[in-house]
């Protein structure tokens, strides 16, 4: 297993460094003709590193403004997710009436409403970017949990009703524990889509976040910049997945020993 | 003796793909208070369902179910009933105890005492704090029954709760129930589509046929109540199991 993770980062250093040496050739070459040389569209990885070393302090304070929006978003969705799934299950009339209209949206690429946003709740303002963050999230999580709720186990719901339980018993004491497995799935295919929504919805013009300092790099035309942006988001969004799978063991032991069991 | 539950005349009809089909027809039967009674049947014969007539879970198309002389749904009104499932069905993200205790959650019962007494009874001392997934399914059956008596029903439904465990397991469950009930003193119906199962463990065995579900054949099990696995190899044992046979063969083409 340490072998298999030691030679993957191996083969990722080597491949930074044959991008390194391959576009300092090119460039040296280019600018022996010209001097807008190839580095002003892509940068080595040495002066992504450098844009690090002279931007973080940047890069950090943006990030912090985006992750802020990004996981108020995140968090209205989910929730908002949760209980309109739960409504469903007390009221099955509601359920009819919207799931229909809920799965049809969830087929838009809602990204691309991000304009139609924007110009609803201001350009670059705060409610319009966690409003398509939390737009982004709450579709795909009803979605799944409404699917987690229809598929608890009937025959402990049978039981549940032997034992004369009530509704919101049978929710918080079955429904909703069996569904946490497929809620914390959700969860981990929204959490990076909250934060790209909000990138996308700070390119759209915004007063500070990363999508904003990405925007500022690409007209003032600083690769270096532009790529460490990027990069910092793909940290983030995978140690947001990390933080959640921790939560998830922590919250959840019985899951882990469930899976080992039946794979 | 007075019956608990009688059922008279009980017919059950359900739509399939628009047909009307007749899963139970006309069924009469009582059933003893402290006795354990036996519902014996080929697959699709309507056993389970009417397990669930007498949780009230079904209600009966004609006929009428009767709790001493009440309407059956005044039993699991009054929490008279406890369910032990086909499989253990138990909540993945509770303890033993936890599990065993849910019963006790939703009647809001705060003494926990029973718990612990059952948990010794069922034979599961030590496991309190395992997770089902920590379990053999022998013990998540076990833990299921634990749950199904820890509030102390009148009246235990059983369906098929060993029909998914090895041969060997599943007689010494037998044996243990009937243990539990010699002490516990609880009336119990109990479904099987296994005849040496419903012969050992039972004072009084139904026999049914299927499509539509009858009753065929209503079987006293005479054998001393204080019972032992040698019983199954005994010669009254056989002599209930061949009754049985020939009841099931005359009605199979």
């Amino acid at each position: 297993m340490t072998k298999k993770i030691i030679l993957s980062i191996l083969i990722f250093f080597v491949l930074l460094i044959v991008w390194q040496i391959v576009e300092d050739q090119i460039n040296v070459q280019r600018l022996e003709k010209d001097q807008t040389a190839l580095e002003a569209f892509i940068p080595t990885p040495l002066t992504i590193l450098k844009s690090f070393g002279n931007d973080w302090q940047n890069i950090v304070r943006e990030l912090s403004h985006t992750l802020r929006k990004a996981g108020l978003g995140f968090a209205i969705g989910v929730v908002f997710a949760v209980l309109i799934a739960s409504i469903f299950i007390f009221i099955p009339f509601i359920r009819n009436l919207i799931f229909p209209l809920a799965f049809a949206i969830n087929s838009f690429p809602i990204i691309g409403f991000a304009p139609a946003i924007v110009l609803i709740f201001g350009q670059g303002s705060f409610i319009s970017i966690v409003f398509i963050s939390a737009l982004i999230c709450y579709f795909p999580t009803l979605i799944s949990m409404d699917t987690a709720f229809r598929e608890t186990d009937k025959n402990l719901l049978e039981l549940m009703e032997v034992l004369n339980a009530n509704k919101w018993q049978t929710l918080f004491k079955v429904r909703l524990p069996l569904a946490m497995p497929y809620l914390f799935l959700s969860m981990k295919l929204a959490i990076p889509a909250a934060i790209i929504g909000a990138t996308i919805g700070e390119w759209l013009g915004a007063r500070n976040g990363i999508g904003q300092l990405i925007t500022i790099a690409l007209y003032q035309l600083k690769p270096g910049l532009l790529y460490a942006s990027l990069i910092s988001i793909t940290i983030v969004s995978s140690l947001s997945i990390i933080i959640l799978l921790i939560i998830q063991n922590l919250l959840f032991p019985w899951k882990r020993g469930a899976n080992n069991e039946k794979r | 003796m007075e019956p608990l539950i009688t059922f008279k005349n009980v017919s059950r009809s359900y739509y399939k793909n628009k047909k009307l089909l007749v899963g139970i027809d006309k069924i009469n039967f009582k059933v003893y208070p402290r006795q354990i009674l036996s519902i014996l049947g080929p697959s699709g014969c309507g056993k389970t369902t009417i397990l669930r007539l007498i949780c009230s879970i079904l209600e009966p198309t004609k006929g009428e179910i009767l709790y001493q002389n009440k309407n059956i749904s005044y039993a699991r009104k009054k929490g008279l009933i406890g369910l032990v499932p086909q499989e253990p069905t138990l909540l993945p993200n509770r303890t033993v105890e936890d599990n065993i205790s849910l019963p006790l959650e939703i009647k809001k019962i705060k003494d926990k005492k029973a718990v612990y007494q059952l948990i010794n009874f069922v034979g599961l001392k030590g496991f309190e704090k395992f997770y089902p997934h920590q379990l053999s399914g022998g013990m998540k059956q076990r833990v299921s029954i634990a749950r199904a008596l820890v509030y102390e029903p009148e009246i235990l439904l059983m369906d098929e709760p060993f029909a998914s465990l090895d041969e060997i397991i599943r007689e010494n469950l037998n044996l243990e129930l009937i243990n539990i009930q010699c002490r516990l003193k609880q009336t119990i119906v109990f479904v099987t589509h296994n005849i040496e199962e419903a012969v050992f463990i039972s004072d009084r065995i139904i026999v049914m046929s299927t499509r539509p579900g009858k009753i065929i054949g209503e079987i006293q099990v005479d054998l001393p109540k204080e019972r032992s696995q040698e019983i199954r190899s005994s010669q009254d044992f056989f002599q209930v199991v061949k009754q049985i046979r020939q009841l099931l063969g005359k009605n199979y083409d």
